[in-house]
This record gives C-alpha cells, structure tokens and sequence, in this order.
C-alpha cells in the first residue's frame, strides 16, 4: 500500500516537472527560479524513492536519508517557490512596461498626426473659402455676364474641392469611431457607385471593366468598404493621363469563404518610384494634376487595417497603377 | 519508533510555512494558491510521520504517504493552472 502511494507521489512530483519545464521552457521565462523549484521537485522524488527502497526491504540507510532530503526539501521549496513567485512578478511588471511604452508609442504617433491633422485642415478648409469670397468679390464689380459666368463656374469647382475635403474628413472620422458591422457585400452596387459618382472629375470617357466572381456570400462592413471603393476608384479616374484617349479601369474581384481579392488597375500616370512607400501618409500628394486633400490613400489603408485587411500597390510612370486588396470574408463568423 | 530529525523535520516546516505566508502577505507576492495547500499537506505528513511514533503507527504511516501524494497531486493541479507570459 505505502510502495504504491510512493509510485504514485513519485509520478505525481515528475509530472510536475514535467509541466513546469514545459510550461517554462516554451516561453522561455523564468529560467533560473524555475530551475530551483525543479531541483526542489527532484530532491523530493529522489527523497520518496528512497522510502520506498525501505519499504522494499532495501534496508533502514535509504529510510536515514529519505528523512535527510525531507529536511532539506522544505526550506528549499518555499526558498524556490518565494524566488519564483517574485520573477514572475517581476515579469508581469516587465510585460505592463512594454504595453505601457507601445501605447505610449501609439499615443506619440496619434498626437503627432493630430497635430498635422488640425494644421492641413484648417488651411485646405480655409483655401477654398477665401478663393469663393475673393470670387465673390470680383462678381459683383463685373458688369460683364460672361465673366460673371466665369467666375461663378470657378466658385462652383472651388465649392466641390470643399466638398469633396470635408467628406473626406467624415470618412476619416467614421473609420476612427465607428465599429465593424458584417452584412452582405454587393461589390457589383459599390462600384457602379463610387464610379457614377466620380466620373465627372474626367473630362473624358473612361471605359470601367468588371470582372466579379463571387463563390459564397460576402460579408464585411459596408460603410467602410465603401469609403474604399470610393477612394480608389476616384484616384483611378483623377489620374488618368489628360491627353490619353484609351482611359480604362479593370476591376476584378475574386471572394470565397475566406477573403475577397480586390484588384484595382488602371492605365493613368503611374506613382513615381521615390513616392510609392509615401502615398499611405496623411496628406501626402504625389501630383499637381488634381487638388485633393491627400488624405484618400491614408483613410483607405486605415479602413483595410481596421477590416483586418492588406493593400498592395503596384505602379509604373507613364503606364498605370494595379492596387491589390484582400479583404477578410467575415460571413463565418456572422452566420 | 520516534526519529529526532522527524520532530526537526516538522518543526521547521512549520516555522517556515508560517514565515512564508507571512512574507507573501507583506510583499503581496502571487504564489498559486494550490501549492500553499501542497505545502500545508506536507506539513500534515510531517506531523503524521511523528504521531505513527505513538499510536496507530501502520494507519499513520499510510496516511503520510498519502498526504505526500496529495501534495504532489496539488502541486501538478497548481503548475498546470498557472499562467506564462507570452514574450
């Protein structure tokens, strides 16, 4: 009865260790604290197989030093125990520092960005203002019709540029506070969409291909995959070649159960090579041919991230621009 | 058959057991809660080890190794439960 309670306590204390060198090891933590609760663990074991080659009839010297290694094993499993207890402590308190000094870091950022954020807004809010008053002005000192016309027409686009700026705004603001609802995505509507509503930034016809292959229901967030579509496909149309005929844009798109493989490619101006790794900064223009804010390519790449998404450009000068998204298929986890 | 380094042997577990819990309170250190029970056991099967010295020494003798075995069983239960910080 007692050589079998001493198997099994022996089994039990090599189990523990066990656990512990796996549990510890894995995570490689704690390295010399565990090491001393370990030794404690096999001087116990070592201790009750002793008692056990007594019990055996092994003779008394293996129960003399059982009893030995028992006084030892208290003193030395609370020591080891105590040391443990405080690495991990110690370890805890590490793991806050660095989510502290990585919000910190995020907070830096944030800030840094809101600073930028209130100077560019208020100068591209104030631009467009300042034109139309000055606009304004000169209207009502002509009495000619035509120029009158003129200047009006002038006002109207300088009005839209300001439009266009402050939706771009609500958009950066709905990404940031608003959160993720999957629902059912018609990509077909978000395209047609985005491009009835930005064609008339080209002057000319721009011919829209669609290839869309859908294998299961689409879902993800609407709103946020709309903002998308819609500043891709604007920048697909703003920068085109101005004095091109064949403007096109290719759209396909490939969704199964796990994601939707998004490919935008149009045959515009292209992004400089100096300027591909800038175009997901905050206010960050690579061109003169259009007045945007800057901020489009920075809300898209913000959208995806918040979607669990990836973006990817690729682009030559003078031959056109190929963005790539996938986009995660959250209808499992929804149904 | 009483053994001095039994008497030793609980005596300075207890001491100890209780200067522990003492030092975890002031230092309000996390030590999984089962291995504090695995020690208490442990204490149970010294005292055990000393009373099969006066009466009922076979029932004594079993319920020390049994208490040892336990304590091992707490301590597998405590290592298993506690939590490692991923790097």
């Amino acid at each position: 009865m007692i050589v079998i309670t001493n198997i099994l306590s022996i089994l039990l204390f090599i189990s523990t260790v066990i656990v512990l060198v796996i549990k510890t090891r894995f995570f490689q933590q704690n390295s010399v604290p565990i090491t001393q609760v370990i030794f404690s663990f096999i001087l116990i074991i070592i201790g009750i197989s002793l008692d056990t080659l007594y019990h055996l009839g092994y003779g008394k010297l293996f129960d003399t030093y059982g009893e030995y290694i028992g006084l030892l094993f208290f003193p030395l499993i609370i020591l080891s125990i105590f040391t443990f207890s405080l690495n991990r402590e110690l370890e805890k308190q590490k793991q806050s520092e660095i989510l502290l000094q990585h919000q910190n870091e995020i907070l830096v950022k944030r800030n840094m960005e809101l600073d930028s954020f209130v100077y560019r807004v208020s100068h591209d809010l104030r631009a467009p203002i300042c034109t139309s008053m000055g606009l304004t002005d000169l209207s009502i000192k002509s009495l000619d019709i035509d120029e009158i016309k003129t200047y009006l027409n002038l006002q109207s686009s300088s009005l839209k540029r300001l439009d266009q700026f402050i939706i771009e705004i609500l958009d950066y603001s709905k990404n940031n506070h608003s959160e993720i609802i999957s629902e059912n995505i018609e990509f077909e509507s978000l395209i047609d969409s985005a491009f009835q509503d930005y064609q008339y930034l080209n002057n000319r016809h721009i011919h829209l291909e669609k290839n869309i292959f859908i294998q299961t229901p689409f879902w993800n967030d609407q709103l946020r995959l709309k903002i998308i579509f819609n500043n891709l496909i604007s920048n697909a149309i703003k920068f085109q070649k101005t004095d091109f005929e064949n403007q096109k844009i290719d759209i396909s798109i490939h969704a199964n159960e796990q994601l939707a493989h998004i490919i935008i490619r149009d045959n515009g101006i292209g992004i400089r090579e100096n300027h591909k790794s800038e175009v997901f900064k905050m206010f960050f223009r690579g061109s003169n041919q259009t007045t945007g804010s800057g901020l489009g390519m920075y809300i898209v790449k913000d959208c995806i991230q918040k979607v669990n998404g990836t973006i990817h450009v690729k682009s030559n000068l003078n031959e056109g621009t190929t963005i790539e998204v996938l986009i995660p298929n959250l209808y499992s986890q929804t149904s | 058959m009483q053994e001095e380094s039994e008497i030793i042997n609980f005596v300075l577990s207890t001491l100890l057991f209780f200067y522990f819990l003492y030092v975890l309170k002031k230092s309000e250190l996390n030590v999984p809660t089962l291995w504090k029970y695995a020690m208490i056991f442990i204490i149970l099967s010294n005292a055990a080890t000393i009373i099969e010295g006066y009466f009922y020494s076979n029932f004594f003798d079993c319920l020390e190794h049994a208490l040892y075995m336990v304590a091992g069983l707490l301590f597998l239960i405590g290592a298993f439960r506690f939590k490692t910080f991923k790097r």
